[in-house]
């Protein structure tokens, strides 16, 4: 991947070209500008939140959004129970909902295709053993021992993280194991035993290049899961702590207030709603796109279209 | 606001459909009884067509069915065993006791005759009415006293409620129908102390699941219990007077606030407790005590060696909390100030001289910067379900303090968890936040369970405050021990043990298939309940 950096004519046009295939698909655009939109709210949460998302008011407890009775532009999407305002909340709930992913998703692709890897390389009985472990953790049901384990080690920023990557892990070692039995009997790789290349030399230079676009895709898609996990686990109590913010907390906090005032998980619930969409959308995007044989059709398509039209 | 609307659209039809099946469940439930009552309400069935033919035009002689939504399931229905709201509740219909109180909150004679007469200093002679008997044909008698009393203060038995009997040290039978409570000392609190033995069949309460299948005497018997799901009575036919006007309750165990007002939206319960201010409007009928049950407070640990040991930390936290913002705003009014105290103004021992620490956050941030702690931070324990806003409020009181520079963090464990940190006398929490009630509507028993540093939850070191809350107890006259509480009161106040927040009385909300008013002491009498 290092190679990206280099300047050089032809990769700045590789970009441009890739930029110009989001452009021109609108749900894949939609998918980027939806997420651009959330990461930008998560990065800069301090200056685009309106108010600090924990400065309680109870003078203006459950006030309404502005298009409701009773809402004003000083709290354009309300406040909850305590006088804080959703919006403000929103916006820094995207920090953590946002950060939770990005590191369980990390951790978990690191160690899963560092797994898939050793097992399809080695092959035999490493494989063998490895992917009965897989195969064993598979059937564990992934929110129980998340639960189990969060209630006894007590929920904090990084046991979540950590206890949402153990539940993904497998799902790269697999890909991972996948990809690499069928790299393995390419011609390159043969080239490369051939001159006396090292196994670990072949794994990262050689095969490791090539999973990049299917594992890439993969990971958009778990954080999507770990979005909703963490939503699940912060609604149940088990995930993120107050004072901290995140999506799935404010709609735990929200439900009580369901009958009298709506907004408190609706906007939350949206939240997540429209994230989870924003990267399935991108992610169905980028398994086309990075896949040569699925872009040409596509391509194929395109050029058909319109001499379909005129004969 | 289309949104909103449509939303609630969806709930209605949601509702509509829950209510749909809702009454074809209670028709069920109603018609079940009418049903096999028939044959042994009507003569002898000499014929097999004269049930079915009577059977069909009887207009349901039991009386109706209603469900009450309470919001945690009690850990057992002894009622000699645990200290739970929700079992008082339930048991208040099953079983008698000597004295009991009316529905404005004084004393009236229950089993017994009247109030009880002080024979000497250490006795008290009671006479139960005659004519009593348990759901099981057991009597209630002399003897059935003096089993009640002894079980509920022997030391193995261990139940958290022998302290509401303070002074009793026995029982004894002086003729059938006559009974003498034992005390340690003269103890004038005997007739209020009695409103919370429940007293028990001799037989029966040594049963291994006495818990599980209670016994009682009063108007209703129990039917069943489904663990996590419902007690259900039914009204005792036996039981003298005119027949209830509700013959059959459940008592749903629901946790979660919206569903259990869900509940009452759709028909499903026609009366729960622990109503949000805000849903007011949106049920037929609301209720609420007429004074504050519930005061709400958070302990600080004023033991030496504690983050907060210095007494200025303390009064800081006091003077940093907005309490006429927490009545007002958070609780929409229902709440009230707590007069710097855990004394409610109409129970024994409120001390009138005291005032509540005023709003003032900048004599706090001073305060706090005298005793060299601006940067304070400190573990708030608290607790989420157990009463209306609990955590809200806990959450408010952080706000509060984070605002003149206390950092507070929140920890909220379970439910046992919390009393165990509540009553671990080692290890005090630096701060926890505890919704108090008194049934006893004594200062003896909030004196002596959190201003007494031996007593359960108390977190200051022996002080002169226990000698007065033990001389209190054995204190005959009034007046002087009225001054003694007040004594207590006024040195908890200097010494800011406590953040006294406001208290709140209990709230109800229901459909208006029932005719009801709420009592004085919070519990919910089945007999009261007129359904239409």
């Amino acid at each position: 991947m290092s190679a990206v950096s280099s300047g050089s004519r032809s990769e700045r046009r590789r970009w441009a070209g890739w930029l110009m295939r989001i452009v021109r698909d609108p749900t894949a655009l939609f998918g980027v500008l939806v997420l651009a939109l959330l990461v930008s709210a998560a990065l800069f949460a301090p200056i685009i939140a309106p108010l600090d998302p924990n400065k309680q008011d109870l003078a203006a407890r459950l006030l309404p959004p502005f298009y409701a009775e009773g809402g004003s532009s000083a709290h354009l999407l309300g406040t909850d129970q305590l006088g804080r305002d959703v919006l403000s909340r929103i916006v820094h709930g995207a920090r953590i909902s946002l950060t939770i992913p990005l590191v369980s998703v990390t951790l978990a692709g690191i160690f899963g295709t560092a797994v898939g890897l050793l097992a399809g390389y080695r092959g035999g009985k490493t494989d063998a053993f490895i992917m009965r472990i897989v195969d064993t953790l598979f059937s564990f049901p992934g929110l129980l021992l998340a639960l189990t384990i969060l209630a006894v080690v007590g929920p904090s920023f990084w046991t979540l993280a950590i206890v949402l990557s153990l539940r993904i892990w497998m799902v790269f070692a697999r890909m991972t194991r996948g990809l690499v039995l069928s790299a393995r009997e390419d011609e390159y790789v043969e080239a490369a035993e051939l001159v006396g290349a090292s196994p670990v030399r072949i794994m990262i230079r050689h095969i490791a290049p090539n999973l990049t676009a299917p594992l890439l895709t993969l990971a958009v898609l778990e954080s999507a899961h770990v979005i909703l996990s963490e939503a699940a686990l912060s609604f149940l109590g088990l995930g993120i702590q107050p004072p901290e913010t995140s999506w799935g907390l404010d709609v735990a906090i929200g439900r009580q207030y369901v009958f009298s005032a709506p907004w408190l998980i609706i906007f939350p619930g949206l939240a997540i709603a429209v994230a989870v969409l924003g990267i399935n959308l991108l992610a169905g995007w980028l398994r086309v796109a990075a896949d040569p044989q699925e872009s040409a059709k596509r391509f194929a398509a395109a050029a058909d279209a319109p001499s379909a039209w005129s004969g | 606001m289309t949104r909103h609307r449509r939303f609630v659209g969806l709930l209605a039809v949601v509702a509509l459909l829950l209510a749909a099946c809702g009454d074809d469940e209670a028709a069920t439930t109603t018609e079940a009884p009418a049903t096999t009552q028939a044959p042994a309400t009507t003569e002898a069935p000499t014929t097999t067509a004269a049930p079915t033919t009577t059977a069909a035009p009887e207009p349901e002689p039991m009386g109706a069915s209603i469900v009450i939504g309470l919001g945690t399931e009690p850990g057992s229905l002894d009622p000699q065993a645990v200290d739970q709201f929700a079992m008082f509740t339930i048991n208040d219909n099953v079983f008698h006791k000597l004295v009991s109180r009316n529905a404005a909150g004084d004393l009236v004679p229950g089993a017994a005759t009247d109030l009880g007469t002080p024979v000497d200093d250490r006795t008290w002679q009671y006479t139960v009415r005659e004519g009593i008997t348990f759901h099981n044909g057991e009597p209630l008698n002399a003897d059935a006293v003096v089993h009640s009393v002894l079980r509920i203060i022997d030391p193995d038995y261990a139940t958290p409620l022998k302290d509401n009997l303070g002074t009793v040290v026995g029982a004894e039978k002086v003729d059938e129908h006559t009974v003498n409570i034992l005390t340690s000392g003269p103890d004038p609190l005997i007739p209020t102390r009695m409103t919370l033995l429940y007293l028990v069949p001799p037989e029966a309460s040594q049963s291994e699941d006495f818990g599980e299948n209670p016994v009682g005497s009063g108007p209703y018997k129990f039917v069943s219990w489904e663990r996590g799901i419902a007690v259900e009575l039914e009204a005792d036919p036996d039981y003298p007077g005119d027949a209830p006007s509700v013959s059959n309750v459940r008592f749903l165990f629901i946790e979660e606030y919206g569903t259990r007002l869900a509940g009452v939206l759709n028909d499903e319960i026609d009366l729960m407790v622990d109503l949000l201010p805000e849903d007011n409007a949106r049920v037929a009928q609301t209720w609420s005590t007429p004074t504050g049950l519930k005061q709400f407070i958070v302990s600080l640990n004023a033991r030496a060696g504690s983050p907060v040991e210095d007494v200025r930390i303390r009064q800081a936290l006091n003077y940093a909390v907005d309490k006429e913002a927490i009545a007002e705003s958070l609780f929409s009014g229902i709440g009230e100030i707590l007069q710097g105290q855990m004394l409610n103004p109409n129970w024994f021992g409120f001390n009138p001289d005291l005032d509540p620490y005023p709003y003032d956050p900048d004599r706090a941030r001073e305060l706090l910067a005298e005793a060299g702690a601006s940067d304070l931070e400190i573990q708030l324990v608290s607790l989420v379900g157990n009463s209306l806003l609990d955590k809200e409020t806990t959450e408010v009181v952080a706000g509060y303090w984070a605002e003149v520079g206390v950092t507070a963090e929140i920890f909220i464990p379970e439910f046992s968890e919390y009393i165990d940190r509540l009553i671990d006398r080692e290890n005090r929490p630096d701060a926890i936040f505890v919704p108090h009630d008194n049934i006893l509507f004594d200062g003896d028993r909030t004196l002596s369970a959190y201003y007494h540093s031996q007593g359960c939850c108390g977190s200051m070191d022996p002080s002169e405050a226990d000698d007065w809350i033990d001389a209190g107890r054995t204190e005959i006259d009034q007046a002087a021990r009225l001054k003694l509480y007040q004594d207590v009161g006024q040195a908890g106040h200097d010494g800011a043990w406590y953040v006294w927040l406001i208290s709140i009385p209990n709230v109800y909300g229901g459909t208006d298939r029932i005719e009801w008013s709420a009592r004085a002491d919070g519990l919910i009498h089945l007999t009261d309940i007129a359904v239409s």
